[in-house]
Parts: C-alpha cells; structure tokens; sequence
C-alpha cells in the first residue's frame, strides 16, 4: 500500500475525526482511526459506537489498502512535521511508514478487519437545512443540554417537526430553551432527542463547511444521520420520552423589562467574580426607575450593581443562580433581550428582540430561599 | 440587663433510669454501657457505683476491677430519649429558651419568668415537677450567666441546688479552683498550675493583656468569666459545631499499616457524616489514645474545607504523622471537623417538567 496526501488536507480531517474518539476508551481499536486509500481518495472513519464521522481527502494513490492506526498520534505525528507532502507506505503488512522530507515515523497499525462496522444511510428522504440558520439554533440551545446522567432523556437536544413546523429543546430541569421556526420546504414529520455529544460536533462540522449552504438531516432506526458537505456525522438517538416542556414556558409573565445584552452580561460578569459552588444566588431587585443586582458570597464579599430602568409597575426581589444566566447571557448573539417576570417565586421568561424568523425562549426557575 | 439563668443536670441519668425501672438494681451500684468482657466503657454510673471510683467514660473492665459486684447493664438509649423529652416538655411549661446540651442537661432561661424574682422557689418547682413526672432527681444551678449556673448545679449534688445571686459572683469566683471552671480542661489545668493560678481569684488578679499573652484568643474568655462576665445567650437551637467519628479497637493497633487501614475507615465514616448532613468544616482533628489511656490530639485549620475523601484522608495522614503511632500501641482512633461551614441557604426550584 502507498499513497501521497497534502499534510494540511489530512490534519483539518483528523481534527474533526479525533472530536469524535473517547478519550478514555478501554478498547484499543476505538482509539484509532480508519483510513481506506483507493480511487485516489482517502476515506477516512472514526467512532465510539455512539457517535461517528465518515470524511474523505484527496490522495495520490499508488498502491490502495487499508488499516487503522492511533488517531490521536496520527494527528500529533502530522501536526508536528513541517513539509506539506507527505507519503504513507507499508511493507510488510504491520508497520506504517509516514515520510515527510527529511523526516520520517514508522508505526504500528491495527487492521481494518478488526474496526467496528460503521452504519450506512442512503440520505433519500431527508430534510434540508441551511447550514447557517441551524447553526444559530444549536448555539442557542445546546448550553442548557443536561449533563446529570440520572436524567437520561435530557441528556440531548430534542428535535421535533410537526407540520413544517421545527423545535429545538434543551433543558436540564432548571432551565428551558426552545427555539422553534417554519420550515419553508414540505418535510416529513419526526422527532428524535439528539446527544450533547453529537450536537457539539454537528456544529464543528457545520462551522468547518465553508462552502454548501445547506445540509442534510434524516433518521433511519435508531440514529440519526447529518451529511455536511463531504463529510458525514451518524449518531445514536437518545430512546427515552422527552417531558412535556410547553408547560414551563410561562404564559402570564406580565413584567416587561428590556436590556441591553452587553451590559448586563457585563453586571454578570462582576458577579461570577466572587460566586462560588455554595454561593451562586444573583438577586435582581427590580423597582420604579431601578434595577439593582447583588451577590453576596460570605466567604469572599459582595458584588452590587445599580442600573436605571424604564419600570413603574410593583417591585419584584427574585434570585438566580449566577451560572444560568450568564450562560444564557453568553450565548446569545443579539444586541438586545427582554426579560419577562411574573415575580420572585416563579419562572422568568427571556427572549430575544428583533428575532424573527426564529422564535426562541429561553426559561430559568428562581432560586428560593429556604432557611 | 440582668438575666437568671438555670442550668439543670439530671442525677446519674441514665443509671437511675435503670434503677427506677429495675427495682432489684435499687441501693446497688449500677452501671450502663458496653459489656465487660469487650471492649465497652461506662456511660453512666449510680452513685453507689461511684463510690467505689466507678465513673463515666471509664473502661468498663476497669470499673469491675474497682467494683466487683457492679451490675452491669446495657443501655437503652430510647427510653433515655423519651424521659429526656418528658423533661423538656416540663420545661416548656416554665420558659421558651431551652438550650438542651445532651440527653440530661440544659440551660433555662428564666429571666422573664413570674418568678423569677425568687430564684431558688422556681428552681426548686422546676425540680419538684420533674421528680413527680418521672420519678427522678436533678440538680439545678441557678445564676446569672451559664458559666455560672454550670457551675453551680455542680455544688450540691444530687438533688440539690445552688444559687449565685449577682451580687456573690465576684466572691464566689474567687475561691473557685480553676479545674472547676468551664472550658478549662486538664491540660490548661497543668499550665495554669505552673503559672501559679490555682483558682479563680489568681485569674482575677491577671490583667486581659496578661492573659491573652499566655492563653492566646481564649485568655479573653477566661478574663471575662473571671469576672462573672459571661453574656452568651440561651440558644434555643443549639447549633452543630463539629462532626466526629471515633473508633475503640477490641484489641490494640501495633502495626503501622493497620493503623492506617483502621483511620482510613473511620475517614470513610467521618466522610459519610459529612455528606449527609451536607457540612464541611476547615479544621480537622486526628484523636488518637494510646495502649496506657494517654490520649492526645492533633488538629490544622486548611484553606478550604477539604470537601471529597480523598482531600480528608490527606489530611488525615498528615495528622497521624504528627502523633506516636509508629512507636506506641493504639487503642482508639478519632477523626473530626469542626470550623463548620453554614450549608446553602438557597435552594434551586424545579421547572414544571412532568
């Protein structure tokens, strides 16, 4: 076997592939990565039986074969060598020789044979989505995906479309997102709860396509399937029941407060200074004309922000854990966000100005004081 | 402003429990706690037991050494609780500020009472009500701060009572020996003796400054009871100061390893407690007694609460270092933390998911 590649080719492929590998696998063939030369092309997979990447890369193929190798040393071998050209080789069937100008690695592989099998999926009756649009979706949803392992089916992102009608949701118990829009083409109903893991790297791989606007999703059994230009991400799906979430939105939060996202990300800010695991209560004390937001920590101080308000209803003391908000506050991209309160004892809505056509809410339960 | 403080003890408690309701154990000397034949110390004594050197705390192998006609008997710490809460609700009756220190003690605060201007008829109707209740004797202290009234219920024990007026503070003090007053234990005993303070009165002579230079932040305390000064309030709730774990071996730990192995359990223990009732705390304390009863701790105060096991068990080791336990035969192995940290006070809600 002998094939040629372009040394930064092959680094931008590993990079996502090795997103894939689970760092602390007891099973030595799951650490490496599975490389086919043929049709001057490289095919290259990796995957934790989970969650998988498919890529491909461009190759001057000599002699085709294959074999697998340690995904994380391939990468560290190539990102350490300086000539763009490098050249793999195998003799004897046991050792990989990789040449690059005066420098060279000669390692050992596993064979192909022994890789997992990596499910297949023809891609017909998928939905389209532009890759942007989505993209935007998962920044708004994924930060709030919970990562308790005891909650099992919130342990992902739910996706559901109803009608050309799409959802995203992600909660953790204490906090809700949805962001929910109108699909413009006709698409087939589903629904599925995708993994924390495999929605972060979808979105790698959608910030990695620089060039097709759009994308495909679509299921078959049990997982789910993303073809992202050339490459494609497979996925199990989470099979569990996700919770009726429309009943924590709030419907009659009646306060209206609007701000400007950067300051108060700022006020936030501040405040994460002195929080800490046992003090992380923000209390915002909302009053005609002001707005003040504390953190008291004992142990290390206090935080006080003042801010002048358009409010002239009621005052409303509510508390928040700091970590919540300035995550949602994070995460956002837009200018400004409205804050919608009932009072201190329940939920408090947050939205974004001038979103359209995404309609996103995003819900935090207070903190209660119990003692 | 004046306050009228009791403190009220309960005479040889747990054995006079026995002894009312083991009419054969009555007039012989009685002790409850662990078997003999183990490892098990005396948890209370009767006074006939105490006569013959019988006391709490004493192995219970000891105690029969001293006493061999004891009876000993195992204890029944339910029955214990239940006439431990008969007398609270008697207390009830008198006052609202019931600082309760164990099963058979506690602090009252009277000060509002009707009667409080009679301070020994209203210690005595209090004692009077719990003998008709349960059949058992108390002693009561009565003063115008808890180090004083402490003091006092130990006068004229059992089933008696002291009274301290305001007035005979300072006097009394005065002849007091310092083994007597509160807070000072053993140890500071010794070193007090050095220092020539025997009782109370040398410590009045000793000026605050002079005091907190030998004694450090506690020489403030010792000042101010020296002086009667005692103004810490009767709290209703008594708060947790410190969580602990101890462990008595059936036979003493002579190797290093063993030694290591049976502190790492009672670390695993303390660990639990901990957990359970959601406290941390930043100094640690290693108790360590042994083969000949000498026992002596070693404690560090830590940055941070050490808040996993792991963190626990270092500081464990470190501790063990500092003791003997590579030279001398182990008998018991304790391990604490006090310097607690208050929990959370807030408590995240739950949003309306099913």
């Amino acid at each position: 076997m002998e094939f040629h590649v372009i040394r930064n080719q092959v680094l931008s492929e590993m990079q996502l592939l090795t997103g894939v590998i689970e760092k602390k696998n007891t099973m030595p063939i799951l650490a490496n990565v599975l490389i086919k030369a043929e049709n001057n092309q490289l095919t290259l997979k990796a995957t934790d039986l989970e969650v998988g990447i498919i890529s491909e890369c461009a190759a001057q193929v000599i002699e085709p074969g294959e074999f697998t190798v340690n995904a994380k040393r391939l990468f560290d071998m190539l990102s350490t060598l300086t000539e763009n050209q490098v050249s793999f080789s195998m003799n004897d069937g046991s050792m990989l020789d990789i040449v690059c100008g005066s420098s060279s690695f000669s390692i050992d592989i596993m064979p192909a044979k022994d890789y997992p099998a990596i499910p297949e999926y023809d891609f017909v009756g998928s939905v389209p989505m532009n890759n942007n649009f989505f993209q935007d979706c998962l920044n708004r949803v994924i930060f709030s995906i919970s990562s308790d392992p005891h909650k099992y089916a919130l342990n992902g992102a739910y996706l559901d479309i109803v009608n050309n009608q799409m959802s995203l949701v992600s909660t953790d118990g204490h906090r809700l997102s949805v962001v929910r829009c109108e699909l413009s083409q006709d698409v087939d109903d589903f629904s599925a709860i995708i993994p924390r893991k495999t929605m972060n790297e979808v979105k790698k791989l959608l910030v990695a396509e620089t060039e097709a606007e759009n994308f495909l999703i679509g299921t078959h059994e049990t997982r789910i399937f993303f073809q992202v230009g050339k490459r494609v991400l497979f996925s199990r799906l989470i099979d569990g029941k996700y919770p009726d979430f429309e009943k924590a939105i709030p419907t009659n939060n009646d306060k209206e407060f609007v701000f400007e996202r950067a300051a108060l990300l700022d006020i936030m800010r501040r405040k994460m200074v002195l929080s800490s695991e046992k003090s992380k209560l923000v209390r915002m004390s909302f009053s005609p004309g002001q707005l003040v937001v504390v953190l008291k920590n004992p142990e290390r101080g206090e935080s006080v922000d003042t801010m002048e308000i358009e409010y002239q209803g009621e005052p409303i003391d509510i508390g928040f854990n700091i970590l919540y908000i300035h995550d949602f506050l994070r995460n956002m991209s837009c200018e400004k966000i409205r804050v919608f309160l009932k009072d201190g004892g329940n939920q408090g809505l947050f939205r974004l100005v001038e979103d359209e056509p995404l309609d996103y809410r995003h819900v935090i339960m207070p903190m209660r004081l119990t003692g | 402003m004046k306050r009228l403080i009791l403190h009220i003890d309960m005479d040889a408690f747990f054995a006079s429990v026995e002894q009312r309701d083991f009419p054969h154990l009555r007039g012989k000397p009685v002790a409850v706690g662990g078997s003999p034949q183990g490892r098990g110390v005396v948890a209370a004594a009767s006074y006939e037991a105490r006569a013959f050197g019988v006391r709490s705390a004493m192995p219970a192998a000891q105690a029969l050494r001293l006493c061999p006609q004891l009876h000993f008997v195992k204890h029944r710490f339910e029955v214990y609780r239940g006439v431990s809460h008969q007398i609270r609700d008697i207390f009830e009756a008198f006052t609202g500020l019931i600082e309760p220190l164990s099963l058979d003690e506690a602090f009252l605060d009277v000060t509002d009472h009707p009667d409080a201007g009679r301070p020994e008829f209203l210690a005595q109707s209090i004692r009077q009500a719990v003998a008709d209740t349960t059949q058992l004797t108390c002693s009561a202290g009565i003063a115008p701060n808890k180090f004083l009234a402490k003091v006092a219920s130990d006068m004229h024990k059992p089933n008696g009572q002291f009274y301290i007026p305001p007035e005979a503070a300072f006097s009394f003090i005065q002849t007091l020996p310092i083994r007597k007053f509160y807070g000072i234990g053993p140890s500071t005993e010794k070193r007090m003796k050095e220092l020539g303070i025997q009782t109370g009165g040398d410590l009045q002579a000793r000026s605050e400054a002079e005091l907190v230079q030998l004694f450090g932040k506690t020489g403030h305390f010792y000042y101010q009871i020296a002086q009667g000064l005692d103004d810490r309030p009767v709290r209703t709730e008594r708060i947790r100061k410190s969580v602990s774990v101890e462990e008595t071996f059936f036979t003493d730990l002579r190797s290093v390893l063993e030694i290591r192995r049976e502190l790492y359990q009672v670390c695993v223990e303390l660990d639990r407690r901990l957990h359970k009732h959601q406290l941390s705390g930043r100094t640690v304390s290693l108790k360590i007694r042994y083969e000949n009863f000498e026992t002596h701790s070693h404690q560090c105060s830590l940055q941070a609460e050490p808040d996993n096991l792991q963190a626990l068990w270092q500081t464990a080791k470190y501790l063990l270092e500092q003791s003997q336990y590579n030279r001398r035969p182990v008998r018991l192995l304790g391990l604490g933390v006090s310097n607690l940290k208050t929990p959370q006070d807030f408590e995240q809600e739950l949003l309306p998911l099913e």
